[in-house]
C-alpha cells in the first residue's frame, strides 16, 4: 500500500481552504451581529429601537419570537404587502407579521405555529388576488403552496451560499469581513448593513434602500419594473378557486374560536397596475364574485382596497408596481377604522392617521418614529420624491 | 455539536485531533487517555451539561462496583449495579411513559414531570451493565479509572453506538497509554475515509429520502394512496438505515483517527434473506449485546423450543422499548419477535442444512424487506392511528393515484382502473413536497447503494470494490491524491448539499 502521506496532504490543503471559508464567514456574521442568540439579538434590537434584517437566523424564527415577546393586542399577516403598517397606526401594542402568508392555506398554519399560542384581539389579513385564481388543478395547489421566503441558511455557510447565488459580492464579502462595512448601532443582520433597511421592533419594514432606488427613476418607471412579475393572475384566465374561499373561511373560523377578530382587506395596486391587467385581460370576473361573496359573508371585515383613488391614494404613495408605502397602508387602516362596525374602530389612532395623512399625502414614507428621526436624510429624500400623479 | 455540524468539523475536531497527535508525540500516555477523556467530556456537554453530572455519578458508581465485583464476586452486589443502571435509564426514559398510560388506565391525572431525557444514556446503560456482568463473571480485568473514563465517554461511540465492549476497547486504550499504535498516519487516511463516506450517507443520503417519509408519517397527508404510502415507507427504511449506518462510519472514521477501532454496526442488512439474517446484520452490536447479556441469559435456545421462542418475543419487545418509550416502538419489537420466531419455525420444518435455491432466496429477500418495511411503519409512526393509515394506504384501501400523463394508459383499461381504485391527476400527496425529478431519483438511488454496494468496511479492507458479484479493482481504495480529492469532494459536496437545501421551508418553521 502507497504512504498516505500524498493523501493526507492533499485532503489538508482542501480542507485548509474549506475552513479558510467558514472562517471569513464566521467574521462577516460576527462584524454584522449575526451571531448568538437570537432572543438576546430581539432584546437588544427593542433596546435601541434598531432594524434587523438577518440571514443566519430563520426569518419565520424572528417573527415568532419577535411576536411572543411583543404578544400584541393587534397583528397584521400577509405577504412583503403588509409589511408597511407601522405600530404607531394604533392604540394597542400591536406587532406586524406580515411577510410569510400568500395563500389562506399558509395562513392556517401560521395560525397553528404562531398566533394560537398567544392569540390577538384583531388581526388583519392582507388578501392577495392570486391565489383566488382556480382555474385548473395546478393553481389550486398554486393556492396552498407557501411563500418563498420563509427559508433558513445554515449560518456557517452563509456567506458561501450568498456568494454562490451571487448575491453579495467578493469586495462586500472583504468589506463585511473586515468591518469596514459594519452594521453599526442599531443595525442587525447582513443585509441590514448592507443596504441600511430592515425590520423594526414592531415588525414593519423600513424600507430606504427602496426610497434610495427610487431616487434614480421617474414616476411611471417604478410601475413598470415589476408589473408582470407580481400577480400571474393577471394574465390567467381563472374561475373562483374553492380552495382559497374554504382556506379563508376556515381560518376566520380558527381564530373566531380563540376570540380573534379577523380583519380582510385586498391589498392595494397603483392606477397604473390596475389599467395594465384590464388592458391584459378582459376577464377577471372571477375577482368580482370573490368580492362579493367575501363582502356578503364578512360584513364589516372585509374591505376591497385594490384601487385607492377612492381612497385619494396616487400612484407616488406606492414603492412599485404591487407594493403601497406607509401612507397608502395608513389610507387603508384609516377607512376600516372609521366603519363602527368594524374590529379596528377601538383600536386605531384615527385622529393621528387623518392628520399624518394630511400632512404626507404624495409620500411612500414618514417613518413617524425613532427610527426615522435618527435619519433625517431618508426623510429629505421621502419628500423630495413627494409627488402628485 | 452533531459529526455533520460545522462547529464539530472546523472547530472541535481539528482541535483536539491536533492537540492529540501533538500529546501522542511529544507527551506522556497518561496525558493522551485524558485529554481524549476531557475532549469526549467538552463534547456532551455542548448538550446539556447539567446531564454530565448523571453521567459523572453513574460512572464513579459502576467503576466502585466493577472494583468490587473484581476483588468479590457478588450476586447481590451485581444486581445491584444493574437496578442502578436500568433505575436511572428507567427514570429517565420511561417516567413520562409510565405515567401517562397509568393515567390512561386509571383516569388519574398525574402530571407529567416533563423530564428530558440525557442524550446517549441508552448506550451509556447497556455498555455500564455489559461491563460490570463481565467483572462479576471474571471476563473483564482491574482498569484504570483514566482508561475506564475513556472507554464510557469516548465521543465517537458515545451518542449512538456502536455499543463497544470493554473487551475490544480496553485493550487499545492501554496501548494509547502505553503509546503504541503502529500507523498514525495510515490510521488517519483510513479514519477519514470512513468519515467521508459517512457524511455523504448522513447528508448525501438519508436526508435527500428524508422528506418522503417525514411527509407521509406526518399529520398533513391524510389518508396517503397506495403510492404515496409505499414511497413513504421505503424512504424510511432507507432513510433509517443511511442516517445510521451513516453515523456509525463516521464514529469509526473518528475512533480510527484518534487510534481505536470500533466495530462495525451494518453488514448490507438489506440484503439478508431472512429475518434471522437481517438482524446478524443490523445494529450487529446491539444485536450482540442483547444475545450476550438477555437471550443467553434467559436460556436461549437451550431450553427447549417454547422457551426459545418465548426468550425471542422478550429480548424482541423490550429491544423494541429500548429504543424508545411508546407502544409502536413495542410492537416493531413485538414484530420482529414475531419474524424471528416464525422463521426459526420455518428452519425446523425445512431443516438447518438445507441449501436454498436461487428462487428460494429471492423470494426470501422480497419477503425479508416487505417485513422489514412493514415493522419499520411502527417505528417511525408517532401512534397507532398514523400507522394504520400509512399501512391502509400501502394496502391500498385509499386507491392508487398516478400523476396526469398516466390518464392515457389507465383509461385504456377501465376494469383495472376500477377495481384498483385507480385515479389520476388528482393531488398526489408527495406532488406537494416538490424537488422534482431529482429528487424522486434519489429513492431508487439509495436502494442500489443499500443492496449492490460494498460497506464502507468492505471496501476499505476489501482492497476492492464489490458490486453484486462484480469485482472493480478500479476502484479500490488506496490512500492516493487522487482518493484524497474524490472523497473530500463526496464530503465537500454532501455538506454543500445540507447547506443549500432548504428543507421543510414549510413545516419546521
Amino acid at each position: 500500500m502507497p504512504s498516505p502521506s500524498r493523501f493526507l496532504m492533499v485532503f489538508l490543503v482542501l480542507y485548509g481552504a474549506m475552513a479558510l471559508l467558514v472562517g471569513v464567514n464566521a467574521l462577516v456574521i460576527g462584524n454584522t451581529r449575526e451571531y448568538g442568540d437570537l432572543d438576546r439579538l430581539i432584546e437588544e434590537q427593542g433596546r435601541v429601537k434598531g432594524l434587523y434584517r438577518g440571514l443566519a437566523h430563520s426569518f419565520f424564527e424572528f417573527r415568532q419570537r419577535s411576536y411572543a415577546r411583543r404578544r400584541p393586542e393587534v397583528t397584521i399577516i400577509g405577504t412583503s404587502r403588509s409589511q408597511e403598517v407601522k405600530s404607531y397606526f394604533f392604540t394597542r401594542p400591536f406587532y406586524n407579521l406580515g411577510g410569510p402568508v400568500y395563500s389562506p392555506f399558509q395562513a392556517g398554519v401560521l395560525a397553528d405555529k404562531i398566533l394560537m399560542a398567544a392569540p390577538p384581539k384583531t388581526l388583519i389579513y392582507v388578501l392577495e388576488l392570486a391565489p383566488f385564481c382556480g382555474k385548473t388543478d395546478e393553481l389550486d395547489r398554486r393556492a396552498q403552496e407557501w411563500h418563498a421566503d420563509g427559508g433558513y441558511s445554515n449560518r456557517y455557510w452563509l456567506v458561501t451560499r450568498l456568494l454562490m447565488e451571487g448575491r453579495i459580492s467578493v469586495a462586500q464579502v472583504f468589506d463585511l469581513a473586515t468591518g469596514r462595512i459594519s452594521a453599526g448601532d442599531d443595525l442587525f443582520g447582513i443585509s441590514a448593513a448592507l443596504t441600511g433597511s430592515g425590520f423594526g421592533p414592531d415588525g414593519s419594514i423600513y424600507n430606504f434602500v427602496r426610497l434610495r432606488e427610487m431616487a434614480t427613476m421617474d414616476v411611471p418607471a417604478r410601475f413598470t419594473q415589476l408589473f408582470g412579475l407580481t400577480d400571474p393572475s393577471w394574465s390567467e384566465r381563472c374561475h373562483l378557486s374553492r380552495v382559497a374561499m374554504n382556506g379563508i373561511d376556515a381560518f376566520v373560523a380558527k381564530m373566531h374560536a380563540v376570540g380573534t377578530e379577523v380583519v380582510l382587506m385586498l391589498a392595494p395596486y397603483p392606477s397604473k397596475t390596475l389599467e395594465g391587467a384590464a388592458r391584459q385581460n378582459d376577464d377577471l370576473g372571477y375577482l368580482d364574485e370573490m368580492r362579493r361573496e367575501l363582502a356578503t359573508k364578512y360584513p364589516h371585515h372585509f374591505f376591497d382596497f385594490t384601487d385607492l383613488r377612492p381612497l385619494g391614494a396616487n400612484d407616488c404613495e406606492f414603492l412599485d408596481s404591487a407594493h403601497g408605502g406607509e401612507v397608502a397602508y395608513m389610507r387603508m387602516v384609516n377607512a376600516a377604522a372609521r366603519d363602527p362596525l368594524s374590529p379596528l374602530h377601538e383600536v386605531v389612532d384615527r385622529a393621528y392617521l387623518e392628520r399624518a395623512i394630511e400632512a404626507n399625502a404624495g409620500r411612500t414614507m414618514v417613518a413617524d418614529d425613532d427610527i426615522g428621526r435618527r435619519r433625517p436624510a431618508m426623510m429629505a429624500l421621502a419628500e423630495k420624491l413627494r409627488c402628485s400623479r | 455539536m452533531l459529526f455533520n455540524s460545522t462547529p464539530f468539523l472546523f472547530a472541535f475536531l481539528p482541535v483536539s485531533l491536533l492537540v492529540f497527535r501533538l500529546l501522542f508525540r511529544h507527551a506522556p500516555g497518561w496525558m493522551v487517555v485524558l485529554w481524549l477523556s476531557l475532549s469526549s467530556i467538552f463534547f456532551y456537554a455542548q448538550f446539556i451539561p447539567l446531564h454530565l453530572a448523571l453521567f459523572a455519578t453513574s460512572i464513579a458508581v459502576n467503576f466502585t462496583l466493577g472494583r468490587r465485583l473484581a476483588d468479590h464476586p457478588s450476586r447481590a452486589v451485581l444486581a445491584g449495579g444493574i437496578v442502578f443502571n436500568l433505575g436511572v435509564l428507567c427514570v429517565f426514559k420511561y417516567t413520562g411513559f409510565v405515567i401517562a398510560n397509568l393515567n390512561t388506565l386509571t383516569g388519574l391525572a398525574i402530571p407529567d414531570p416533563g423530564i428530558v431525557l440525557p442524550l446517549a444514556l441508552s448506550f451509556f446503560t447497556f455498555q455500564k451493565i455489559g461491563y460490570i456482568i463481565d467483572v462479576y463473571r471474571g471476563g473483564a480485568p482491574r482498569y484504570r479509572f483514566n482508561d475506564f473514563l475513556l472507554f464510557v465517554m469516548f465521543f465517537p461511540q458515545l451518542l449512538a453506538g456502536p455499543i463497544v465492549h470493554h473487551a475490544t476497547v480496553m485493550p487499545q486504550i492501554a496501548n494509547l497509554s502505553g503509546k503504541r499504535w503502529a500507523d498514525p498516519a495510515g490510521d488517519l487516511a483510513i479514519g477519514l475515509t470512513f468519515f467521508c463516506i459517512g457524511l455523504f450517507k448522513k447528508l448525501g443520503i438519508a436526508d435527500s429520502v428524508a422528506p418522503y417519509g417525514d411527509f407521509v408519517f406526518s399529520g398533513d397527508a391524510a389518508a396517503p394512496d397506495m403510492l404515496t404510502a409505499w414511497i413513504g415507507a421505503i424512504a424510511y427504511t432507507l432513510q433509517i438505515y443511511f442516517d445510521f449506518s451513516g453515523y456509525s462510519d463516521m464514529a469509526v472514521g473518528l475512533g480510527r483517527m484518534f487510534g481505536i477501532r470500533l466495530p462495525q454496526n451494518f453488514l448490507s442488512p438489506y440484503r439478508a434473506t431472512s429475518i434471522i439474517d437481517f438482524w446478524r446484520r443490523w445494529h450487529v452490536t446491539l444485536s450482540a449485546f442483547l444475545r450476550d447479556y438477555l437471550y443467553l441469559p434467559l436460556g436461549g435456545n437451550r431450553r427447549g423450543r417454547f422457551r426459545r421462542y418465548a426468550n425471542l418475543w422478550i429480548v424482541m419487545l423490550l429491544g423494541g422499548l429500548w429504543h424508545g418509550a411508546a407502544w409502536t416502538f413495542v410492537a416493531w419489537g413485538a414484530l420482529h419477535g414475531f419474524y424471528l420466531s416464525v422463521n426459526h419455525a420455518w428452519h425446523a420444518v425445512r431443516g438447518r442444512d438445507n441449501h436454498p435455491g436461487r428462487v428460494e432466496r429471492l423470494a426470501g429477500w422480497l419477503l425479508t424487506v416487505l417485513a422489514v418495511v412493514v415493522a419499520w411503519v411502527f417505528f417511525r409512526a408517532p401512534d397507532f392511528a398514523t400507522a394504520g393509515k400509512v399501512l391502509l394506504g400501502m394496502a391500498g384501501r385509499n386507491g392508487i393515484i398516478l400523476p396526469g400523463a398516466a390518464a392515457p394508459f389507465i383509461d385504456a383499461l377501465p376494469r383495472l382502473k376500477a377495481a384498483l381504485d385507480i385515479s389520476t391527476g388528482g393531488a398526489n400527496h408527495l406532488a406537494t413536497l416538490g424537488g422534482g425529478p431529482v429528487m424522486l431519483l434519489s429513492l431508487p438511488a439509495a436502494m442500489i447503494i443499500a443492496l449492490a454496494c460494498p460497506t464502507a468496511h468492505q471496501w476499505l479492507e476489501d482492497g476492492a470494490w464489490r458490486f453484486g458479484s462484480y469485482r472493480f479493482p478500479l476502484l479500490a481504495w488506496h490512500p492516493t491524491a487522487a482518493w484524497a480529492m474524490a472523497l473530500f469532494a463526496l464530503a465537500a459536496g454532501s455538506l454543500a448539499w445540507q447547506v443549500n437545501t432548504v428543507r421543510f421551508l414549510y413545516f419546521q418553521f
